[in-house]
């Protein structure tokens, strides 16, 4: 049925929608959203994710575009190996091209064959630089070719220590920690960095309130630096654990901060320091059934995010502008999608509806649900 | 260096370079006198350019090279020049991997020093030859673009160039990979741009860096490819050029990479006027620095 849907600071949009005249009422139609670390895992981990299952998920969370990982087999470090498939349903796929080559640390990659080959972005897909004079290089490269570097900022020593946070939690669960200073030192190397070369830098999967008050900082200071937590980070904190029995899906990394840590990113989006991401990394039932420790970590994510984020938010002009124009003007990107939302509906995520099951917000029910894409 | 010497350096260097163009290429001036070449990196047409410009105005040279001398066995740069300073030269020609090492053997002995190139500091020769070379198809220097692209960061060429081409008041634009064209160029008189395509149209003179094959795939620069597709000076480019452009580049070159053979061996090329050019120079050098006290034998 073809309905009118009002767009949030805009006029209305026509779609066709098969919901009630009360659910039609109370719609909305947002800008889509646009994930800026999506890891779906493939080609090369079949299990995990296939293209199909990638594009039914961001439909289904109102995703209009994915940053996708250059972790993926083979990884994105040459312009050969760039996704081919650009768009597929409503969502576009854009591809981060890897900033050394092999994710290595070591050697740069050839960032302008790979910018003109399509990558809009560079990452090393989360794993940190040990060799702080490489990243410098990357960053002096990169710059010139005006491509944002997407940087996980971790110590990478400590980086591979523990599981979980570092703190009274761990210590009750006898599990061994990662200390947040692991987040700490990288985001104030990166700062570092991004002021001595003047490249555009974006702090992925922050989790602590020390890294907030840094890049809020940093922005005032003028610095062309940006940051996100992932929306899970916004409703989770280490104090899960306890409650989870040493449920794997808590499995993630970086691990769960404190709830100071959590309140700290609430605030930081609010406030317009962060933006929010997906940060999609589906995870096979069998990488998942496993002890805490073993398990793999990560979490799927495209379908709960709008609602993680609405949830802790409590507001949609806030949640929206984390994820949907934020990343947008991250990655210097125009989507012109909208999402279609009802903020009093429901999401459960990982429930049977739901495509990717390994999700840490699984059993939860989330504020607002996402109707679909509208193009 | 001052502009005025500069000028009467190139002006020099024009008249030595008539010496290289007669049957018997040589004059006394320098008879009698000792230049010591003392090489502590490689180098072959900088050392031999040296050397035959002190064989062509009849000085005595002496070679020394670094892998053959007690240098190799730990003894120090001041402890080899004092062996040297033993045997009464009157000019030490240096290639030295440190920045300031010709300028620290100026400063402690009586001989004359030419620095034939320090680290990433300086290589005034170079330079000199090249503003030789521009001179011989502009005459004066003034108001002209020179593009330099490469690896301007670790470049002593490059520096003795923007040093020597502003002194001339020409107009220095750098080109380059970020890793090899650092913000901090600006300490410097150039004006600084990214690819070769940013530069190539307004440029007088393109001087095109060596890159170094070792510096290939580390954390400087990712491929050869990549250089050539952003850096690299092709036949297509070189159409966008002014048609009078000046191609240049002080050796050994990189065929494919940062300059085409089609470029390289075509007729915008000075390259091989440098090299002609850098025997001159030399000679020009070593008189104002030797010579002084007798005029050139026309002979």
């Amino acid at each position: 049925m073809k309905a009118s849907v009002p767009v949030l600071g805009g006029a209305a949009v026509e779609v066709d929608l098969d919901v009630s005249n009360e659910v039609l009422s109370r719609l909305v139609a947002v800008p889509a959203f646009v994930d800026l670390y999506c890891d779906p895992g493939f080609p090369g981990f079949p299990p995990r994710e296939t293209l199909d299952s990638l594009v039914v998920g961001a439909e289904a969370g109102g995703f209009g575009a994915l940053l996708c990982s250059p972790r993926v087999e083979p990884i994105v470090d040459v312009p050969e190996n760039l996704g081919r498939v650009e768009a597929r349903g409503g969502v576009r796929l854009l591809n981060a091209a890897a900033l050394t080559v092999g994710l290595g640390g070591v050697e740069l990659t050839e960032m302008g064959l790979l910018a003109r080959a399509g990558a809009v972005a560079l990452s090393d897909g989360g794993v940190p630089h040990r060799d702080t004079a490489v990243l410098r290089n990357a960053l002096e490269y990169a710059r010139e070719f005006d491509l944002t570097v997407l940087l996980r900022p971790a110590d990478a020593d400590l980086d591979i220590v523990g599981v979980a946070n570092d703190s009274a939690a761990a210590v009750r669960l006898g599990l061994r920690g990662n200390p947040a200073a692991t987040e700490e030192i990288g985001v104030a190397r990166a700062l570092a960095l991004c002021r001595a070369t003047g490249a555009t830098v974006h702090l992925t999967h922050l989790g602590t309130a020390v890294a907030v008050e840094l890049l809020d900082r940093a922005r005032r200071e003028g610095l062309p630096i940006s940051g996100s937590c992932a929306a899970r980070s916004l409703l989770l904190c280490e104090d899960d654990l306890d409650d989870g029995a040493y449920d794997a899906r808590y499995r993630l990394h970086p691990p769960l901060r404190s709830a100071a840590d959590r309140a700290a990113l609430v605030d930081g989006v609010r406030a317009g320091v962060l933006a929010v991401a997906a940060d999609h990394q589906p995870r096979a039932p069998e990488e998942k059934d496993h002890e805490f420790e073993r398990a793999v970590p990560g979490s799927a994510g495209l379908e709960s995010a709008f609602a993680a984020a609405y949830t802790a938010l409590g507001d949609l002009e806030a949640t929206v502008r984390a994820l949907a124009i934020m990343p947008r003007e991250i990655i210097g990107l125009e989507v012109k999608t909208l999402a279609i939302i009802d903020p009093l509906g429901t999401t459960l995520p990982a429930s049977a509806g739901g495509r990717h099951r390994a999700d840490a917000l699984a059993g939860r029910q989330l504020r607002g649900a996402v109707l679909g894409l509208s193009r | 260096m001052p502009r005025a010497e500069i000028e009467a350096l190139i002006s020099t260097a024009a008249r030595m370079r008539q010496v290289g163009e007669r049957r018997i290429k040589k004059v006394p001036t320098l008879r009698g006198r000792l230049v010591v070449s003392l090489f502590f990196e490689n180098s072959t047409r900088t050392r031999t350019s040296f050397e035959l410009a002190a064989k062509r105005l009849s000085a005595d040279t002496l070679s020394f090279n670094v892998s053959t001398s007690s240098t190799a066995k730990g003894e120090t740069l001041m402890d080899t020049a004092r062996n040297i300073h033993a045997m009464q030269p009157d000019c030490i020609v240096i290639r030295h991997a440190s920045a300031g090492a010709p300028a620290l053997l100026a400063r402690s002995f009586p001989f004359s020093v030419i620095n034939a190139g320090d680290g990433i500091n300086e290589h005034p020769s170079q330079a000199l030859l090249d503003m030789l070379t521009m001179s011989d198809h502009w005459g004066a220097l003034d108001g002209r673009t020179v593009a330099i692209v490469g690896d301007v960061q670790h470049s002593r060429v490059a520096r003795s160039n923007i040093f020597g081409l502003a002194t001339m008041g020409a107009r220095v634009v750098v080109a380059g990979p970020g890793t090899m064209c650092r913000r901090e160029l600006a300490a410097l008189p150039v004006t600084r741009r990214h690819t070769i395509d940013e530069v190539v149209g307004e440029a007088d003179a393109i001087m095109m860096l060596r890159i170094q094959r070792e510096r290939l795939g580390k954390a400087m620069l990712p491929s050869a490819r990549e250089y050539a597709a952003f850096y690299g000076l092709d036949l297509d480019r070189l159409q966008r050029a002014r048609p009078e452009v000046l191609v240049m580049h002080p050796g050994p070159i990189n065929r494919g990479v940062e300059i085409g053979a089609e470029v390289a061996d075509g007729g915008r090329s000075v390259i091989l006027d440098q090299v002609t050019n850098g025997i001159a120079v030399r000679m020009a050098l070593l008189y104002h620095l030797l010579g002084r006290e007798g005029p050139v034998d026309e002979g």
